[in-house]
């Protein structure tokens, strides 16, 4: 049998595994070592998975997703973000969809110190959701605006999608983080454009606020987001300062969170173990899936199926335009059904030959990806994001009702990935100009 | 079985404490490391080693059993959820012995390597510092090992007699 038609079966092997639910862990790793004992023999095969395993997992770099992982829990279970929302509602109810903006913009506060959508969403969501309703809000904006928003966590910095790609792809993580400030923000201010329009097309989603602050309410209202800031500038400060690398600042940006939240009487020892505890789990499953897609990387390349979809992708003679809409259709056809790292682990050791053959940039590539896959966090049928929201609100609202909320926000991502497509300096300015 | 699964149970939370463990030092090393060497410049020596052969072995490693035990490994619903809830089961079991299989056999040639590992007395250089790496071996077959058996262990009780195929969890402890 041709090696490639091993490859090609693997895949098929690959897809039946997955449909069968087997986990993607699993299914990666066994179809790959197969796929190799065939092409190359049981010992090499053998040989080949016992160091990638080890290898790619017990690494100095790879401890930055665990430590950003353990900062974005405590920050979460001791309630250090609670200061930001109430900031930004003040500072912003007088425009019109005023609470909803404020919510965008709390949720870019707390993606700033936690690298995960799901739990951006989950804790703006206990926060912002109450208030939204208490105002009268319908209920799709409130909890589509929070389902969205939360996407925010993942692409600005630190993201674990980022972190991710960097290791796997070997792009500067540092870089990966600059360029997703841009897309984070260019997001949220897309985002509280089409609120503001949409509430001025129907006034009755969003009802004006009636409270009115002064301007030392205002200032007031900025100091319970001390934490957060503190946080922030930390880890930020000193990775682009030069103090400490990306990986360090994982660490450093841990130990800030639980420094903080003793100093706000919100840290327990409950609150410390629920955070190993999560951290433990969503490393174990995330590290794992990684190594398949790795081992998987190997069978492409020994087998030359890799080679087989670049030189089909090169026959078509598509520029590096039309290469990168054609692969933002099948990332938003898989985020409807997978959970974005599982997606992007599982794609790119097809896609990474691809990118070098057509010289995309894989900085730019990286955010672009990861907008792409945080919008897999929100569309229909399997929304991850949707359904955190759904669990939050119980029965205030219905999973379709979220969904209705949720359209009008992927149009607003579409807009941003063509702005992305069509100015990449949204990306590619800051990397470049600050760490080129 | 009763005994077979709070075995395992305790297993898996004896797993966890230590990976709990070594979350906390990794975090006090990495920012030892960081506050020494801009203060004082010094730096805590072989902190690479020690953080990717130790910390990461045992957080990347031993957890797979823990979230095994939670059901948090991903996977593609798709399919599954359109399907009978008779076939839901069946697809369960089926999928339980895929991976009860994989997970072990995997954990078998792992446990073989980390033997090989330790008879060779394994190491990583670091500024000319020797730091043994074979211990960080030893958590893949653990963890997998762990993983393969809670599979077998809720396949077997699934077989065993539930008539409704309902899986049971292992008990919490």
């Amino acid at each position: 049998m041709a090696f490639e038609t091993i490859g090609l079966l693997s895949i098929a092997a690959l897809v039946t595994l997955l449909l069968l639910r087997v986990p993607i862990a699993i299914a990666l790793g066994l179809v790959s070592f197969c796929g190799i004992w065939i092409l190359i023999g049981i010992n090499p095969a053998m040989g080949m998975l016992e160091a990638v395993t080890y290898n790619f997992a017990a690494s100095w770099t790879l401890s930055a997703v665990p430590m950003f992982l353990m900062m974005g829990y405590v920050c979460y279970h001791a309630g250090l973000t609670k200061g930001v929302f109430n900031a930004s509602r003040i500072w912003l109810d007088r425009l019109p969809g005023g609470v909803a903006i404020a919510s965008v913009f709390a949720c870019a506060g707390f993606a700033a110190v936690t690298g995960s959508s799901i739990a951006c969403a989950a804790a703006m969501g206990r926060i912002a959701i109450p208030e939204m309703i208490r105002f009268n809000y319908a209920p799709s904006l409130a909890t589509g605006v929070i389902a969205a928003a939360g996407t925010l966590g993942a692409l600005i910095p630190p993201s674990i999608v980022l972190i991710l790609f960097g290791i796997f792809a070997k792009v500067n993580i540092g870089q990966l983080f600059l360029g997703g400030i841009g897309v984070g923000l260019l997001t949220a201010f897309v985002y509280s454009a089409m609120i503001i329009i949409r509430v001025k097309l129907n006034p009755a989603l969003a009802p004006p606020v009636s409270e009115r602050h002064t301007l030392m309410e205002k200032f007031e209202s900025l100091r319970p987001t001390w934490p957060l800031g503190v946080i922030v500038i930390v880890i930020l400060g000193g990775m682009f300062a030069g103090i400490f690398s990306a990986t360090e600042a994982g660490a450093v940006g841990a130990t800030s969170s639980i420094i903080v939240a003793i100093y706000n009487g919100s840290m327990s020892r409950k609150v410390l173990f629920d955070s190993t505890v999560e951290t433990l789990t969503t490393t174990g499953t995330l590290f794992i899936i990684a190594i398949g897609a790795n081992l998987l990387t190997r069978l492409l390349s020994l087998s030359g199926t890799g080679d087989l979809f670049t030189s089909f992708i090169a026959g078509l003679d598509a520029g590096p335009t039309m290469i990168l809409i054609g692969i933002a259709v099948v990332y938003l056809i898989l985020g409807m059904f997978l959970e974005p790292i599982g997606a992007m682990l599982l794609t790119l050791p097809v896609f990474l030959p691809i990118l070098g053959d057509a010289d995309i940039n894989l900085v730019f590539f990286g955010v672009f990806l990861a907008k792409l896959l945080e919008m897999g966090m929100i569309t229909p049928p399997i929304g991850i994001n949707v359904f955190v929201i759904k669990g939050v609100v119980g029965n205030l609202t219905t999973l379709t009702q979220i969904f209705k909320g949720i359209i009008w926000f992927l149009i607003a991502d579409v807009v941003v990935i063509a702005l992305i497509l069509a100015f990449p300096e949204i990306i590619t300015y800051l990397p470049f100009t600050l760490l080129d | 079985m009763n005994f077979l699964g709070n075995l395992l149970s305790k297993l898996t939370a004896a797993s966890t404490f230590v990976g709990v463990v070594a979350i906390v030092l990794m975090i006090v090393h990495i920012t030892a490391d960081v506050i020494l060497r801009n203060l004082f410049l010094l730096s805590i020596p072989v902190t690479g080693a020690v953080v990717g052969n130790y910390y990461m072995a045992i957080v990347s490693f031993l957890p797979v059993a823990l979230a095994g035990k939670l059901e948090q490994h991903i996977a593609v619903d798709l399919v599954y959820d359109r399907l009978p809830i008779v076939l839901q089961n069946w697809n369960l079991a089926l999928v339980r012995l895929i991976v009860g299989i994989a997970a072990g056999g995997a954990a078998y040639g792992f446990l073989l390597d980390a033997i090989e590992k330790y008879q060779f007395n394994s190491y990583v250089l670091e500024l000319n510092f020797r730091v043994p790496s074979w211990p960080g071996y030893f958590m893949l077959p653990i963890g997998f090992g762990l993983w393969s058996a809670i599979n077998f262990y809720r396949l077997a009780v699934t077989l065993k007699g539930c008539e409704d195929m309902t899986l049971p969890s292992i008990s919490d402890d």
